[in-house]
């Protein structure tokens, strides 16, 4: 199947439209503006990300492979799994969404993001529930504090995708969404988010509760 | 599987989720059944190839295409005034 582009949705194809002179204003001549703009969120995003990767990595050599993570705590792992599937559960969803919407099917749309937004907030659920139970705090040394942080991170990188979410699934009950990809740009983009988060899910979990 | 650009289309992005669980799943096996080290060892090249896929789609996307005006021709007709461009048409 082909992938239709966000930078091309929208725009008439004229086989004879040919531009002269400089780029409209506040428009790149190399980079549609609407990648340009998911392109510089996703980036620092990742950079923020990265940064967050940079101190557990740091903290972990300079305190020691032994003693990490530190005697008496030990990380809920099949939990965290269990958070995991969910998460990647909810990509599934949200891509049957947008397929659905991309065939015009309006109750698969509404079916997928009400799927995507429950799996979402169960996640955040079991996540705030194993803040609760785990048993240190982000006051417990290096290792508590680089934990919270990092997860609480994507946690709240999970907030913002159900808010997104939210504003998505109401205008689809409203029926604002058709087939066209310029018709359902503001499921596509949140779709897109949404992606990227269980991406750095899967990342933090690998780095933080198996490695 | 050709897995595109994620930013542009959610299907996109929707094969790179599939192919970070495969990923990921491969290291998980290896750190689980050899050793953390291994499995360490391992997700550090997946991500550096990750990483270079990634920088080279973006200077790709960056460096543009004929219809945005990323070649050689444009470039050199963008660089040259339009003569009429911004003349105001009550002017003469």
């Amino acid at each position: 199947m082909e992938s239709a582009s966000i930078a091309t949705a929208g725009k008439p194809a004229t086989a004879d439209h040919h531009h002269h002179g400089p780029p409209e204003a506040n428009q790149s001549a190399r980079i549609d503006q609407t990648v340009l703009g998911i392109l510089l969120f996703i980036l620092s995003e990742v950079m923020l990300f990265a940064s967050f990767f940079a101190a557990y990595f740091f903290l972990r050599v300079v305190v020691g492979p032994d003693t990490w993570p530190p005697q008496g705590i030990e990380l809920p792992v099949l939990i965290a799994g269990i958070n995991t599937v969910v998460l990647i559960s909810s990509s599934f969803t949200v891509h049957y969404a947008l397929e659905a919407i991309r065939k015009g099917n309006h109750d698969g749309l509404k079916l997928g993001l009400v799927m995507t937004w429950l799996l979402g907030a169960t996640f955040l659920f079991i996540q705030i529930n194993e803040y609760i139970h785990i048993g240190f705090t982000p006051r417990d040394g290096a290792f508590g504090s680089i934990f919270f942080s990092l997860t609480g991170l994507h946690g709240a990188h999970v907030f913002v995708g159900l808010l997104l979410l939210t504003f998505a699934t109401i205008r689809a009950f409203r029926g604002h969404f058709g087939p066209a990809q310029k018709d359902h740009l503001g499921v596509e983009v949140p779709g897109i988010y949404w992606h990227f988060v269980d991406i750095m899910w899967i990342v933090v979990f690998m780095t933080v509760y198996i490695l | 599987m050709r897995l595109g650009n994620p930013l542009e289309s959610e299907q996109a992005a929707f094969r790179w989720v599939i192919a970070v669980i495969v990923g990921a799943a491969f290291v998980i096996a290896l750190a689980e059944l050899v050793s953390t080290t291994v499995g360490f060892v391992a997700a550090l090249l997946l991500g550096a190839t990750v990483a270079v896929v990634g920088a080279r789609g973006a200077w790709r996307m960056i460096r543009g295409t004929d219809e945005i005006g990323g070649d050689e021709a444009n470039r050199a007709e963008a660089a040259t005034p339009d003569p009429e461009a911004g003349r105001s048409p009550d002017r003469d």
